[in-house]
């Protein structure tokens, strides 16, 4: 952004210091053990990109959006298409760039940017800090619900430079929105996206929130969702990572006051020699919290999936309810899933369940279905549609789910 | 007969891991004939359900198999059912995550796909499945559950009948429909079955009593000990082999 106020500017110094003191992530680290940090900065994104000119719009706005009714934004190789949505009662949608020109947004920015991801302990968030292009702020202010669901397509066409977009939610007490967020390329070029999306839920407020991946086949993503939320709020993350060639998405709850609920819904479908890796992490902070997880992979090919989930139950927080489980389906002998499961627990008022497991499909079933002249294809279809229905079906977009089951389903 | 027989086994040959179960099995059914096949435990009546519909675990070692003349052991289990070969399972599959109803429809328009009609839309399938469900006396909202996902097991072994009344397939294989039925139940699939009986429509009833076949009237009863036909007869041969057993037929045939 051109003309960033002095408190950005000395908030992306001190992270692009703090990027370089520490170093990306070795493979030592549990949590970095199977994906490579390497693949997502290069050297030349280190030095070449500093704080970048956005104030020239894209004109590529020749896509549609999934939702028909829905509002959405869009980033074009991280630039906006549209500085802001007009909404209803006082709700922003849009760059950071139209935000801070109005007072009280500026204000807002300032004081919750970079208030919620982990940039001090971690350098992708730390160069995403200091390097991100384009700012996407949602504000709904406290007692507002948005009916509408919105979408934000982070969508890349040029393949010349990564994209990095940092997205910043911020729900007020009692308020409600929905967002998804898609990620979609062209097919045959190698694009590179960092992003991070961070959320600031109110008391009482409610986000439904999405995270699709669609991005072509070549691609190689990083994407984080950081989430702090305030008493009785509720966080409801619907994740799909079904494109690219490399990549990670990463999760964080911090369960921060008492009476919260966070749930995540998440599926992987990797094939070929593709690479996904899911990183969750709920940090059940506070008294009486309830989180539920649920992440299915289905992975073809030679192609390698992983799941890392860690659940955190401090000291003081009694009550906590924690449930997370991830199932996979290995569709191809050839293809590796690692699955780490975590829980930690540090107090004894909790009650808390996690577990793994992975098969192949059910040769039964498949024979049944093909002697009631299903294609073995079509019949794939219907146990892999099965198999994901409890995570899949619960998206509450229906277009964009219908397109995600489609493409779950390994049809065209 | 100068009609090509529905289906034809000659001299049929099978293993599974290794074990030959058939050992030179012969059978000839014609068009619109009922055939039944009994036999004691182990003797091969599933595996022989199971070759004719082509599942993979089989090994075919020698033999041929013809169906409408054409090879059927060439053919992939899916062209085998449109094709119009249909076997009731003996333990039918339960699918957790589909539903009863998506399941039929693909299935039908799959078979429609194959014999180049077009798809049944919505509308047209409820009506169909609907009438056939009517036959069977099955409770309609067995439609919208997973496919045979708690399902006791004559709901399970109707809803394979169903699927046969909504597929209407040439030569209906029926493995053991009878098994773990009570009397009621043994009655509505018996129903399901006599109503799809016509000129153009072959059966196998493979069953290990002779209570099916007091409802469903074969013309045609084999005796399969060791993989293969030892005694085939009439309808009087079930009622023998009611009073009498297998042992006198297997002392007969020398095993």
């Amino acid at each position: 952004m051109s003309g960033e106020p002095q408190w950005l500017l000395e908030l992306r110094a001190k992270a692009r210091g703090k990027a370089h003191e520490l170093g990306l992530p070795s493979r030592k680290l549990e949590e970095w053990k199977y994906t490579s940090s390497a693949r997502f900065l290069l050297e030349e994104d280190t030095s070449a990109i500093g704080p970048v000119d956005c104030s020239t719009f894209t004109t590529a706005d020749s896509t549609y959006p999934l939702e028909a009714e829905a509002p959405f934004l869009e980033l074009v190789d991280g630039h906006p298409v549209r500085d802001f949505l007009d909404l209803p009662d006082g709700v922003f949608f849009g760059s950071f760039a139209s935000a801070l020109a109005r007072p009280d947004l500026a204000a807002l920015l300032e004081a919750k940017l970079a208030s919620v991801i982990d940039w001090n302990g971690q350098a992708l968030p730390a160069w995403n800090l200091s390097s991100f292009q384009t700012g996407v702020l949602l504000h709904v202010p406290a007692g507002v619900s948005l009916e509408i669901p919105l979408q934000l397509f982070h969508r890349q066409y040029s393949s010349a430079s990564p994209a990095w977009n940092w997205v910043l939610v911020v729900l007020g007490e009692n308020a409600r929105a929905s967002l998804a967020e898609v990620h979609e390329s062209s097919e045959g070029m190698a694009h590179r996206s960092l992003i991070v999306t961070e959320v600031v839920l109110g008391a009482n407020a409610q986000l439904t929130h999405g995270r699709i991946g669609l991005q072509g086949r070549g691609d190689t993503v990083w994407a984080s969702t950081a989430v702090k939320q305030a008493r009785s709020s509720n966080y409801q993350g619907h994740l799909a990572q079904i494109g690219a060639e490399y990549a990670r998405i990463e999760t964080v709850l911090n369960l921060a006051e008492t009476d919260c609920e966070g749930s995540l819904k998440g599926v992987f479908r990797p094939d070929a020699d593709r690479h996904i890796d899911i990183q969750t992490v709920v940090d059940h902070a506070a008294p009486k919290c309830r989180s539920a997880q649920t992440v299915k992979g289905v992975l073809d090919g030679e192609s390698t999936g992983v799941f890392h989930g860690r659940v955190y139950v401090r000291p003081g927080a009694a009550g906590t309810r924690a449930q997370q489980s991830n199932r996979n389906l290995l569709l191809s002998r050839k293809a590796t899933v690692h699955a780490r499961p975590q829980l930690e627990i540090e107090n004894d008022d909790v009650k808390a369940s996690h577990g793994s497991a992975t098969g192949n499909l059910d040769e039964k079933a498949l024979f049944f279905l093909r002697a009631r002249g299903f294609s073995h294809a079509a019949a794939r279809a219907v146990l892999i549609r099965a198999f994901l229905q409890e995570v899949a079906d619960q998206m509450p977009w229906p277009e964009l789910k219908g397109r995600v089951q489609h493409l779950l389903e390994g049809q065209a | 007969m100068s009609q090509t027989p529905l289906l034809e086994i000659r001299n049929l040959h099978a293993r599974v891991a290794g074990v030959e179960i058939l050992k030179g099995l012969s059978l000839t059914v014609g068009v619109g004939e009922i055939h039944a096949i009994m036999g004691p435990n182990g003797a091969g009546k599933s595996t022989l359900s199971q070759v004719l519909a082509g599942h993979p675990a089989y090994e075919i070692t020698s033999g041929e198999i013809f169906f409408k003349g054409k090879d059927l052991l060439a053919m992939e289990p899916e062209d085998r059912a449109r094709e119009g070969v249909f076997l009731a399972f003996q333990y039918p599959i339960e699918i957790p995550g589909v539903s009863n109803s998506y399941f039929l429809r693909t299935a039908l328009n799959e078979h429609r796909k194959y014999k180049g009609l077009p798809e049944i839309d919505g509308a047209g399938f409820i009506e169909l499945v609907t009438k056939r469900m009517e036959v069977l006396e099955m409770d309609p909202a067995l439609l919208t559950r997973s496919l045979n996902e708690g399902f006791s097991g004559g709901q399970k072994k109707r809803n394979e009948i169903l699927q046969m009344l909504v597929l209407e397939p040439s030569l209906c294989l029926l493995d053991e429909t009878d098994s773990g039925l009570d009397i009621d139940a043994l009655r509505e699939v018996s129903k399901g079955v006599n109503w799809l009986r016509a000129e153009d429509r072959s059966m196998i009833l493979v069953t290990h009593y002779q209570r099916l076949l007091d409802h469903i009237k074969p013309d045609q009863i084999h005796v399969l000990a060791k993989g293969r036909i030892i005694r085939s007869g009439g309808a009087d041969l079930a009622l023998e082999l009611e009073k009498r057993g297998y042992d006198w037929l297997l002392e007969e045939a020398g095993l």
